[in-house]
């Protein structure tokens, strides 16, 4: 489980995952989810090289969006691969953490105000 | 039928032992990717709850310099053509995993808690679900089909 930061002109932050977030890649991931959440308003989490999300992952995903919701910040996902959208729905987690497949259109909606 | 069995401790080791039990099986069985990712999720979470909310039957174990029972957990996959069983049977406290309800998700974010989410999961991705208490431990099994469709719907 690899990932990577990215600052946006739009001044959101872009988390590109590559692997799979099972147990471990969750163990691994999680503790710096704590720290984008602490640094960030506006995150986008960019799934497309993702293979594998299960309840741990989802987890630390909820607890970052808690995180940024507490600072009225806004917390999207991006084009997760058909397995992994397919938990995001039925968790639930889609309809308090959005999914796009389209980067401008998760832009938008991370932008201020949105 | 092919069989095969593991077991693990009901413990955060555990549920990563498990995995790559699965994980190993899945490749020697070439089992079809979107029925692996099925099996993975199902087994993560009932593994995750077994280390996260059992607890020991006995916990007259617990007193200081004597360490408390560890939850045990046997893992068997039985692979045929026309279905797979999973069955994953802890010897902790009774828990039905069939019918602990799934935490509704469609209310504030503040007030959800992280976790807890799994078992819509076990029964979305599987065909079928069952709980029993035998011989004082749980025992869940689940079923799938061997030629699990992946997602079809295409999503917005």
């Amino acid at each position: 489980m690899e990932w990577n930061v990215t600052r946006l002109e739009s001044d959101a932050s872009l988390v590109e995952l590559h692997g799979r977030m099972d147990v471990q890649g969750a163990l691994k991931a999680d503790p710096a989810f704590v720290e984008i959440a602490g640094k960030v308003e506006r995150l986008i989490v960019d799934m497309r090289q993702l293979d594998f999300l299960a309840s741990l992952g989802i987890r630390t995903l909820v607890s970052t969006s808690k995180t940024l919701a507490a600072k009225d910040g806004r917390m999207v996902l991006l084009s997760p691969q058909p397995n992994v959208e397919q938990v995001l729905r039925t968790s639930g987690i889609d309809t308090i953490i959005p999914i796009y497949h389209d980067r401008a259109a998760a832009e938008a909606a991370v932008a201020a105000g949105g | 039928m092919r069989r095969h069995q593991t077991t693990v401790s009901g413990t955060l080791e555990g549920v990563i032992a498990a995995a790559e039990w699965l994980r190993e099986t899945a490749l020697q069985e070439r089992l079809q990717q979107d029925l692996t990712f099925a099996l993975e999720v199902c087994l993560e979470e009932l593994m995750t709850n077994i280390a996260r909310h059992s607890s020991p039957r006995d916990d007259r174990g617990a007193r200081p310099g004597h360490e408390r029972p560890t939850i045990s957990a046997n893992l068997r996959l039985a692979i045929s053509d026309e279905e797979i069983e999973l069955v994953v049977e802890d010897d902790g406290k009774a828990f039905d995993a069939a019918a602990a309800p799934a935490q509704p998700v469609n209310r504030p974010l503040a007030e959800l808690q992280a976790g807890g989410l799994g078992l819509r999961f076990v029964r979305s991705f599987s065909s079928d679900l069952r709980y029993e208490r035998h011989d004082d431990k749980n025992r869940v099994t689940l079923h799938f089909l061997p030629e699990r469709q992946g997602p079809t719907k295409a999503y917005p």
